[in-house]
């Protein structure tokens, strides 16, 4: 379970650093540009750390990491599977959901909220490098704006729409690794399955729990 | 009159769509058997928390 943790959390830790920094530096200079004519200067913070907090951060997380880790389950027990390996489990009276799948999605629905966290926190402050870099606005003023902005309920509903897909996104992967066949070209196509299957279904369920944190506030 | 619906899914639909019906009852019979993994996850973790907490 640790090693999954390690694996899944702290080794996405720079993907999830890079990805998160480079999006709010990127946000903070489109807003920049498209809200000149009304002083869009002045709004970069609150718009920055809300659209990555509610929003961006979760998904563009879910995907990244998604992909990553959920390619590499898939690989692994795809491979078991092909080997013959989890049959060998199985003749061993080893209940292989308990051995390789609960522990896997258990810890991407632990590990993505707190990523979430990171990849928020590090895209605020990529928003903050472009906000005075860039524009010439001061940096207390950034964070000022974005800590009056950001309530409780935006960071929750961000934080908790990743705990359904870090869920999905292990049962993804540990589902097409158990069906897979066909020796390494099986491997293969159950791999690309779960990247494909993984980010569909992560961008589907955003929009109906976004609709469900909206409803209940 | 037959109806474009009448057509579709009617069993000369069948022969008109056959490769949309089966990848739609193939994506079922995914949603299906993850559904299951997924419960049967969710039952071991409630298993987990309750000898955790006992």
């Amino acid at each position: 379970m640790i090693a999954q943790f390690e694996s899944i959390g702290v080794r996405s830790l720079s993907i999830v650093a890079i990805t998160s920094l480079f999006i709010g530096m990127v946000l903070a200079l489109q807003t920049a540009y498209s809200l000149a004519e009304f002083g869009g200067k002045l709004f970069i913070g609150k718009v920055v750390s809300l659209s990555l907090v509610r929003e961006l951060a979760p998904v563009l997380m879910s995907l990244m990491v998604g992909g990553r880790v959920g390619a590499g389950m898939t690989a692994e027990i795809g491979t078991m599977k092909v080997t013959e390996q989890i049959d060998a489990l199985r003749a061993l009276a080893t209940n292989p959901i308990r051995k390789l799948v609960f522990p896997r999605v258990f810890s991407t629905t632990v590990m993505f909220p707190l990523l979430t966290i990171i990849s928020c926190f590090v895209g605020i402050m990529g928003g903050l490098v472009v906000a005075t870099g860039n524009l010439h606005l001061d940096a207390s003023f950034y964070l000022r704006s974005v800590i009056e902005t950001v309530a409780f309920n935006d960071l929750a509903s961000g934080v908790m729409k990743t705990l359904f897909f870090g869920f999905a996104i292990g049962l993804i992967a540990c589902f097409n690794g158990l069906r897979t066949t066909g020796g390494a070209d099986g491997v293969g196509r159950a791999t690309t399955m779960t990247v494909v299957s993984g980010a569909i279904t992560v961008l589907i369920m955003d929009f109906f729990l976004t609709k469900l944190f909206l409803l209940i506030g | 009159m037959t109806s474009a619906v009448d057509v579709a899914s009617g069993p000369s639909g069948r022969r008109f769509f056959p490769r949309a019906r089966a990848k739609f009852t193939g994506t079922m019979a995914y949603v299906g058997e993850l559904s299951q993994l997924g419960w049967t996850v969710l039952q071991m973790s409630f298993e987990g928390l309750m000898n955790a907490t006992s």
